[in-house]
């Protein structure tokens, strides 16, 4: 499994990019997991970013959103679902 | 057409005071009978400026009669901008002392790239956090980052782009918060034009409205903007968006396209009351 921390606010797709730099190209046999305890607020962009570096980008196994706030996981199921990667998202 | 009455100028009524002569080779901005500026007016101000710098017109400025707003203007930075652009100003925009008033405005600003724009929504969110409801505050947020990755994605702005901020009636049931963004760009028709083929400033802006509508060819875009809209009007606010020749106005139950004065670029503000749930 990999761990990404997302700060307290984060707004562009340049930021899910950085924040998703270090992962590795293929993800197809791994979990991320993005520690959001300390998040705060999130843009629909930033979002759909993230779940497109990681799932689609990177074909990765499983994103874990934990402990985002509610509009985040709303958003993120949205990203998702608008991708066609739902079955690889939990929230939670 | 010119003001003859003292009035305050907001997304609405700013093609009174801007005029540019392209016989002449100049723009000009008329603030003389201006009684207040919002923060939407300001950032449209900042546009027009910019503009017409990379069109190479110098801009003449005509600073308010009254002092209140002219220290009003000085003390959003607009001096930043005439400085910045080169404006010719008739009349004096003094500095004036700065006392703290983080919770209540939010200078004009210029940013130029995506860690602009990340900044910009943090610092809305710094200022406002806790001065209004939660979801006034974060519908602001997304607001911002938004429509400030848009100017950085899509508006091929040299200048970058302009945004600020005001809340009103602090301490009353009326207390509202009026947010805006803008650029000197290539507006939202040309930005669409590649894609979705020619059409007018009006029908660009209904359509740039719309859910899962983008330039860029990618099924996840296209919810900025339509998100934003979507956001103010659920929480009672009203959106301006103006673009070209266009201007759309959206609020809950209604939206209204009309006609304006060509402007370059894009301005999008919003005004969101800060307490919608009371």
């Amino acid at each position: 499994m990999s761990t990404l921390i997302a700060p307290k606010l984060v707004s562009s797709r340049h930021q899910a990019r950085e924040l998703t730099a270090s992962l590795a190209g293929d993800l197809s046999d791994t979990v991320v997991m993005v520690d959001c305890s300390a998040l705060q607020a999130s843009t629909p962009s930033f979002v759909d970013e993230l779940v497109k570096a990681v799932l689609v980008d990177r074909r990765g196994g499983r994103l874990v959103m934990k402990g985002a706030p509610e509009r985040t996981v709303e958003l993120a199921r949205r990203a998702a679902s608008n991708r066609g990667v739902a079955d690889r998202l939990e929230t939670g | 057409m010119p003001i003859f009455r003292r009035t305050g100028l907001d997304a609405l009524n700013l093609d009174n005071v801007l005029s540019l002569g392209l016989d002449s080779g100049t723009a000009m901005i008329d603030l003389a009978r201006v009684s207040f500026v919002d923060a939407y007016a300001l950032t449209g101000l900042a546009c027009f400026i910019a503009s017409a710098a990379q069109d190479g017109l110098p801009v003449d400025l005509v600073l308010p009669e009254e002092p209140n707003v002219r220290s009003w203007l000085s003390r959003m930075h607009l001096g930043d901008v005439i400085d910045a652009f080169e404006v010719r100003v008739e009349g004096t925009l003094s500095r004036v002392p700065e006392h703290d008033r983080r919770d209540t405005l939010i200078e004009l600003e210029r940013f130029q790239d995506a860690h602009g724009s990340d900044r910009l929504a943090a610092f809305i969110w710094d200022r406002l956090e806790g001065g209004a409801d939660a979801e006034v505050v974060n519908q602001l947020f997304e607001a911002t980052g938004e429509l400030g990755l848009n100017v950085v994605e899509h508006a091929g702005s040299p200048a970058g782009g302009f945004v600020a901020a005001q809340r009103y009636k602090a301490g009353t049931p009326e207390e509202r918060i009026v947010v805006a963004v803008g650029d000197a760009g290539i507006g939202i028709r040309e930005s669409l034009r590649t894609r979705y083929g020619d059409m007018t400033d009006g029908d660009a802006i209904r359509r740039a409205i719309q859910w899962n509508v983008s330039s860029i060819t990618d099924e996840g875009r296209g919810q900025g903007l339509p998100g934003v809209v979507d956001g103010v009007k659920g929480l009672g606010g009203i959106v301006w968006i103006r673009s070209g020749a266009a201007a759309r106005t959206v609020t809950r139950g209604q939206a209204q396209t009309s006609g304006v004065s060509r402007l370059q670029g894009t301005i999008v503000g919003a005004r969101l009351p800060c307490r919608p749930g009371r």
